[in-house]
């Protein structure tokens, strides 16, 4: 009848039918622009949570899975180039064999897009991605994603 | 503004420039599509969810890769069954350590190692690349391989168990019971004593219980009481000290019979022999001594002490509650560090003298004197 904690009152409606754990240390997020009428950016970030590591677009076949990226062809816009990221922190893996890159806390890859048509586009596809933490690794996931340029 | 691209270095086509990342950027997030996770699971036979000491599922899968085939557990044999992936790292650095164990415990326990989620995405490996894989870690994996059955290998452990993640194995015992599941670099100790028959799977489930994610959701039904109870101190008005903490022992009843588990959580704890000894200080001394004997005893202790020295200020305190409190710090200074500072522990020993003396047992106030006397003496000395 003191001491009050007022830090734990907001999770109580969210968690109140929680049953198993499931993890999900990585969370993806979108955001656009438009850099000119025919051209734009679209930004897709991932939140790790801290002790996780989402591995670079760059992972050979070797290695864990890498982060990829699948744009659906559309006839209203065009990619331009490939699929950029930050550089990657790298550990050797003797397991693997290889130099494996990846990111911690978290990353945004951003892909340039040109556009054919006037007016708001929207930019289908989906990206894959692993992650793995210091003792265990979550199978790969594929998220599908729908990112209006206005 | 961070500038983006340095590390596609790889990608010689991909020289343009890119754009600046504007801190004004506003990201949606991006719901989880659920359907992914779903495999070819067949419809007309549903998840069934498993725990710990239940009849290990049939291992079903798709082929043996190498060794001898696993049909059936065996009555009095121990297995080990591994989940691993090719992409996984944890679990391929896990494989020596595995194949050790087998030899280790040959002709006790058998060892089988099974490949999952190697369907996901574009990374996993065919079964050709798998069969290489194999085959080059030779003695690494010093046991039976297989591949999954994708619609029953999973279903039935790992999802039925509620195990996401790689490597993960299951040990199963002489009765053909799971006897304990968890991450394979952590097999050593439960599999020793599952083999000497000295493992409590009991013992390990409730321990489980009290320690897994569910904890979160019991902390945070403990914690509930305080805004409910606050709620209600503001209703009352403080005027009313005995309807006011009524009221509260009917939140708390309700909300132990709703989830018994937090009977004696550390909030719940505080505020239920706060209440009682208000209303019934026999009846807060008995919810004191129980509250000790359950899994949060090591919050009742300094909580006894706590509450007991808050209500002094305006109640009339029982001998019996003193002497409960005098025996709490005894507990406390019992778990103190055995560097902890003397003036400190000297303190601890006064009050607990007060409270005997309050409580009746001179003898036992003395004693505590004593120790208190001492403790000033070595402080003095320093």
């Amino acid at each position: 009848m003191k001491r009050i904690i007022l830090a734990f009152f907001v999770l109580l409606s969210v968690s109140s039918t929680l049953h198993a754990q499931v993890l999900r240390p990585v969370r993806w997020s979108y955001a656009a622009k438009r850099l000119s009428k025919t051209e734009a950016v679209v930004f897709i970030k991932a939140t790790i949570d801290e002790d996780w590591h989402l591995y670079s677009q760059t992972v050979p076949d070797r290695g864990p899975t890498r982060t990829s990226f699948a744009f659906s062809p559309s006839k209203n816009y065009a990619l331009i180039g490939t699929t950029l990221e930050p550089k990657p922190l790298t550990r050797f893996e003797k397991v693997f064999g290889i130099e494996v890159a990846y990111f911690e806390n978290s990353v945004i890859f951003q892909q340039k897009i040109k556009l054919n048509v006037n007016g708001p586009v929207t930019v289908n596809g989906s990206l894959e991605y692993m992650t793995c933490n210091d003792e265990k690794c979550l199978p790969p996931e594929t998220v599908s994603f729908s990112i209006m340029i206005k | 503004m961070m500038a983006l691209g340095a590390g596609a270095q790889n990608d010689t086509s991909v020289k343009a420039k890119t754009a600046q990342i504007d801190t004004s950027l506003k990201f949606t997030e991006i719901q989880k599509d659920s359907t992914a996770r779903v495999n070819s699971v067949k419809k007309e036979e549903p998840l069934v969810t498993r725990y710990m000491g239940d009849a290990a599922p049939q291992l079903r899968v798709k082929d043996w890769i190498k060794g001898k085939p696993i049909t059936n557990f065996e009555k009095g044999e121990v297995y080990v069954i591994d989940f691993w992936a090719t992409w996984c790292g944890w679990c391929i650095k896990g494989m020596p350590h595995l194949s050790e164990l087998a030899r280790k415990y040959k002709g006790k326990v058998t060892f089988a190692a099974v490949s999952v989620w190697e369907d996901r995405g574009t990374r996993g490996a065919t079964p050709e690349k798998l069969k290489a894989f194999v085959d080059g870690m030779g003695d690494k994996m010093d046991f039976s391989v297989a591949s999954e059955d994708t619609a029953f290998t999973q279903r039935d452990w790992l999802n039925a168990f509620h195990l996401d993640y790689i490597p993960v194995s299951f040990i199963i015992d002489g009765q053909g019971r799971v006897a304990w599941t968890g991450n394979s670099a952590h097999v050593d100790t439960a599999l020793q004593k599952i083999v000497n028959n000295t493992w409590d799977i009991e013992q390990e489930s409730a321990r489980r219980k009290y320690s897994d994610s569910s904890q979160n959701y019991l902390d945070t039904l403990d914690n509930s009481v305080i805004a409910k109870t606050k709620r209600l101190q503001l209703r009352s008005g403080n005027e009313n000290l005995q309807g006011f903490t009524d009221s509260i022992l009917v939140v708390i009843n309700d909300m132990v019979k709703k989830e018994p588990k937090i009977k004696y959580t550390p909030e719940m704890a505080s505020h239920t022999f706060a209440a009682l000894l208000i209303t019934d200080p026999h009846k807060a001394c008995e919810y004191a001594t129980e509250a000790m004997a359950s899994p949060y005893a090591q919050y009742a202790y300094g909580m006894v002490i706590e509450e007991i020295n808050f209500s002094l200020r305006y109640l009339t305190t029982p001998k019996e509650v003193y002497l409960l409190g005098a025996e709490c710090y005894q507990v406390k200074i019992d778990q103190s560090e055995p560097d902890e500072d003397a003036a400190y522990l000297a303190k601890q020993y006064q009050s607990m003298a007060d409270w005997y003396r309050l409580g009746g047992d001179k003898l036992k106030a003395i004693a505590a004197d004593k120790k208190a006397l001492k403790l000033w003496e070595k402080d003095a000395d320093k």
